[in-house]
């Protein structure tokens, strides 16, 4: 084991600055875990260092503080009773909209309207269960509409942690100049470093941008796109949407029109730790096997997470003076950012 | 020549201050202060650097 596992390393670049980024984030839409994996029973979720408990009651998606009001246990230790939340240390049973309906311990005493779960906004959307701790969202859930169209088979990769906040996962995902580099041979190539030219646009909830970069033919063709088994690279359309905050919609089309889309979103679990959820849909060779692509991209995402972690801080420094910026290549970047923290300002004016 | 910069393309990313600390400053809250508008010929070069590595394009420079 090498030193770098075993401590944690205190750094010089845990900035007021990242926690002012952290703070602001409970304004939002937040994904806990795929849709699949929410069956009949609770689930425990961590979302901004909060133990949350998702479940279904009643038809529908119900999200809480995981804490018991009698005795602070986590209900999501108990189970499911028609369109209750029954908690196992005392057996109170919550109703979907978390208020207490049976103390059975005296079943003639009155029950205090304040016997109640903390309830938080709770969506089931694009194969997802999102979360939003505060009154009002500042934004929608992002769309994701090739999750219901029929002409796309849709897939998941299972989540993945990184060691960073989800500004600096997200940002990631959108940084051009490094693909490559880190990417070498399988997204881009080093003999070809150069970011194309590409406008970024601010909408009004999402960044948009679109770029045509020359992808290595062995990759396309290792995903069973049409490519021309002539050539040593293809030129590949590729559309991005960043629905703010921590959302990627990429779409990517070759020449002979096979499409794929990757809709990727972050699970801030804590100021310095990110979970991502990753669908990837297509539109061909819905007969492959779906391994190929779900390796391929936790290939990507572990030569990604590398580099990652590395980065001090951990989450981006919104005052963007404290890193550097190329014109050109880093415009994703530099707008995500800017944005970024307009809305810390925006929050924290709002708190004031 | 004259500098002139659009502040509403400005992100106050400092790239300027980097290459002519003499002629921009980023204040405390991030906004970019002129300290010059009209430099002198000697700092052309890195006034330059600076038009061409502000990534939000937002400085140009006037005769």
């Amino acid at each position: 084991m090498t030193i770098s596992q075993q401590v944690s390393v205190a750094n010089d670049w845990d900035t007021e600055k990242e926690e002012r980024l952290y703070r602001s984030l409970d304004r939002y839409w937040h994904p806990v875990l795929y849709a699949e994996d929410l069956g009949d029973q609770p689930v425990k979720v961590v979302l901004l260092e909060k133990q949350i408990v998702v479940v279904r009651l009643g038809g529908e998606v119900r999200a809480f503080t995981d804490r018991c009001a009698h005795r602070g246990t986590a209900v999501s230790l108990g189970w499911v009773e028609g369109d209750c939340l029954r908690c196992p240390y005392h057996g109170w049973l919550y109703n979907a909209d978390g208020q207490c309906v049976e103390y059975p311990a005296r079943e003639d005493v009155a029950i205090s309207p304040q016997a109640k779960l903390v309830r938080h906004h709770a969506a089931e959307r694009n194969g997802l269960i999102y979360v939003c701790m505060a009154d009002e969202p500042r934004f929608p859930i992002p769309e994701f509409p090739e999750f219901t169209d029929p002409s796309y088979r849709v897939i998941s990769v299972p989540p993945y942690d990184w060691k960073v906040g989800p500004a600096r996962r997200t940002e990631n995902f959108v940084d051009f100049s490094h693909f490559a580099w880190v990417h070498d041979g399988v997204l881009a190539s080093r003999d070809e470093p150069v970011v194309p030219e590409h406008k970024v646009v601010r909408g009004d909830t999402e960044l948009r941008t679109q770029i045509v970069v020359e992808e290595p033919a062995e990759t396309a063709k290792t995903r069973s796109m049409s490519v021309d088994s002539t050539q040593t690279s293809v030129p590949g359309e590729r559309n991005y949407r960043v629905p703010i905050p921590f959302t990627v919609w990429l779409e990517q089309k070759m020449p002979g029109g096979d499409t794929f889309v990757l809709f990727m979103v972050c699970l801030p679990i804590g100021p310095k730790l990110s979970r991502s959820f990753t669908f990837y849909a297509r539109n061909f060779a819905f007969d492959a096997d779906d391994q190929i692509y779900i390796k391929f991209q936790q290939e990507i995402a572990e030569a990604d997470r590398v580099v990652a972690e590395s980065q001090r801080p951990e989450e981006l420094p919104i005052d963007l003076r404290e890193e550097m910026y190329v014109r050109g290549a880093d415009a994703m970047s530099v707008e995500y950012r800017r944005w970024l923290l307009e809305l810390v300002k925006e929050s924290e004016s709002a708190e004031a | 020549m004259r500098i002139v910069v659009d502040y509403d393309k400005c992100a106050s990313t400092g790239m300027c201050m980097s290459f002519a600390p003499e002629v921009f400053q980023l204040q405390g809250d991030g906004t970019l202060l002129l300290l010059d508008e009209n430099p002198p010929d000697s700092l052309r070069e890195a006034v330059q650097g600076a038009v061409d590595g502000c990534p939000t394009e937002a400085i140009t420079i006037e005769q």
